[in-house]
């Protein structure tokens, strides 16, 4: 297995350096995609599989296709690359000085404490059996309650993009796809399967790695090939539910906090009586604002002006 | 650009091998990897089509840029 | 018994992986190169999941490993399609 682990270590970094290095944009995403992967296989091997299944969902997949997205955008405005420069300088040197950063942190900073044995202690009263979920949604809860609204803030800041003009129009640039193809064929076939994937990670998370993010991310994917795929029509900015989906998962957690405050236990401190319930309540909640939220995020601003163009 | 869906199968195959030897959960991995393998694909393939949102199956579509080797995102073409 | 055909399984995909690799390095143009991926790929992948389907310890694993290489093929299948009408349009614009 050492030299298993060994060659992940080498292939991750020689992938990480060989998607930064060279000009063509494409190729630079599927690099990063396989630097994902690796970085995946990776967290597997050191036993993480929560945070796996994040990377994969998120690191490997979601952010790619915001990469595309946004090489799409350009194309349509008809940007044309900068061709002179072939390193940039500032950025180079900043990210050198990061990792040289991070890399003596990593050798100067002593091991932190295993939270091991106070958590074996505390598990039973957690409601749930995955140690992730319960630290997350249970233990400490502030900071994921305070995770949803940084998501929802930086969808904010995308939708700041928006032209005045734009405002009414659905989300996202107006796809045309040729009906009856092949690209609108599998965005009828994906999408339930991938939904049924999807509550099934957010259901799986109460006992094994799995959970709202994981979950949420899988169904973020499955509507943004629906919308890609010309399946459905993206929604407006100002369509009420909505926006009603996009914050409920705060909500939620906000109401999870205040009743336990009401109840006595402090605010966002479940009682170990209704913790289990609790906690998939707000795991539902989380999945469906995370899935909106990530799948407006990666739509962008409207880019029509809302009149004609159909999506089909 | 095919290379994203081998990226999906191939990660998915390494980690259905590891999981006799790490544990079951990690087919949970493999299944979101396949996921959103494929939507990377749908992706890559937007994003090569003519307008960045495009179909590469239409008729009227506008025409792709031509790839030449190292090309970067400009179109060369008009269209 | 089951190590037996779990071994000669994930042998076998490998190798059919591995074929499916040296395929896209070798092959002239973008159209044969998609051939060898599809095939290669999801036949190695079938392989390997069978060979691991028998050291599995219930039916939710082995439930998973199908579901797992079913839509593996769809998605290859239909990506396959639509990078070759790609490439298609790429190198002879009409």
């Amino acid at each position: 297995m050492i030299l298993f682990d060994a060659t992940l270590c080498a292939l991750i970094i020689a992938v990480a350096l060989a998607t930064v290095a060279g000009r063509d944009s494409f190729r630079a995403i599927v690099f990063f995609i396989v630097y994902g992967l690796f970085v995946s296989v990776a967290w597997v091997r050191l036993d993480a599989v929560n945070v796996a299944l994040a990377e994969a969902a998120i690191g490997a997949g979601l952010t790619a296709v915001l990469f595309l997205a946004g090489i799409g955008r350009l194309r349509r405005a008809h940007v044309q690359a900068d061709q002179s420069v072939p390193l940039h300088l500032p950025a180079a040197l900043a990210c050198t000085g990061l990792t040289a950063a991070l890399g003596w942190a990593w050798f100067a900073l002593p091991l932190p404490d295993r939270p091991a044995p106070q958590l074996a202690q505390a598990m039973p009263q957690a409601g749930v059996e995955n140690a992730v979920t319960a630290v997350l949604l249970n233990f400490r809860a502030w900071d994921t309650l305070l995770e949803t609204v940084v998501l929802l803030a930086a969808l904010i800041g995308v939708w700041m993009l928006t032209r005045d003009g734009n405002w009414s129009a659905p989300v996202g640039v107006p796809q045309n796809v040729r009906p009856g193809g092949i690209l609108s064929g599998f965005g009828r076939v994906l999408p339930p399967l991938g939904f049924l994937v999807g509550v099934y990670l957010v259901y799986a998370g109460t006992s094994r790695p799995g959970g709202a993010f994981q979950g949420g991310t899988v169904l973020a994917a499955v509507g943004l090939v629906a919308a890609m795929a010309g399946t459905v029509r993206p929604p407006r900015i100002m369509a009420t539910g909505w926006r009603v989906a996009l914050i409920i998962g705060s909500l939620a957690f906000l109401l999870a906090g205040v009743a336990g405050e009401l109840l006595g236990s402090g605010f966002l401190t479940l009682p170990v009586a209704i913790a289990g319930n609790a906690i998939l309540a707000i795991e539902i909640a989380l999945t469906v604002s995370i899935a909106v939220t990530l799948a407006f995020l990666v739509l962008g601003p409207p880019e029509s002006d809302g009149s004609g163009g159909s999506a089909s | 650009m095919m290379a994203a869906q081998l990226v999906g199968t191939g990660g998915a195959g390494i980690l259905i091998v590891l999981a006799p030897l790490s544990g079951w959960e990690i087919l949970d991995v493999a299944l979101t990897l396949v996921m959103l393998a494929a939507l990377a694909s749908v992706g890559f393939v937007k994003a090569a089509s003519g307008d960045g949102a495009g179909d590469p199956e239409e008729e009227d579509s506008p025409a792709p840029p031509l790839r030449q080797a190292g090309k970067d995102i400009g179109t060369e073409a008009d269209g | 018994m089951a190590d037996i055909a779990t071994y000669v399984l994930t042998g076998l995909g490998l190798m059919f992986f591995l074929a499916g690799t040296v395929g896209l390095i070798r092959f002239p143009d973008t159209f044969s190169r998609l051939h060898a991926l599809t095939k290669a790929d999801n036949l190695g992948l079938g392989l390997t999941a069978l060979g691991i389907a028998f050291q599995a310890q219930s039916w939710r694993e082995i439930a998973l490993l199908v579901l797992i290489w079913a839509l593996a093929l769809l998605s290859a299948g239909t990506a396959a399609q639509l990078v070759a009408r790609t490439a298609l349009n790429e190198t002879d614009p009409e």
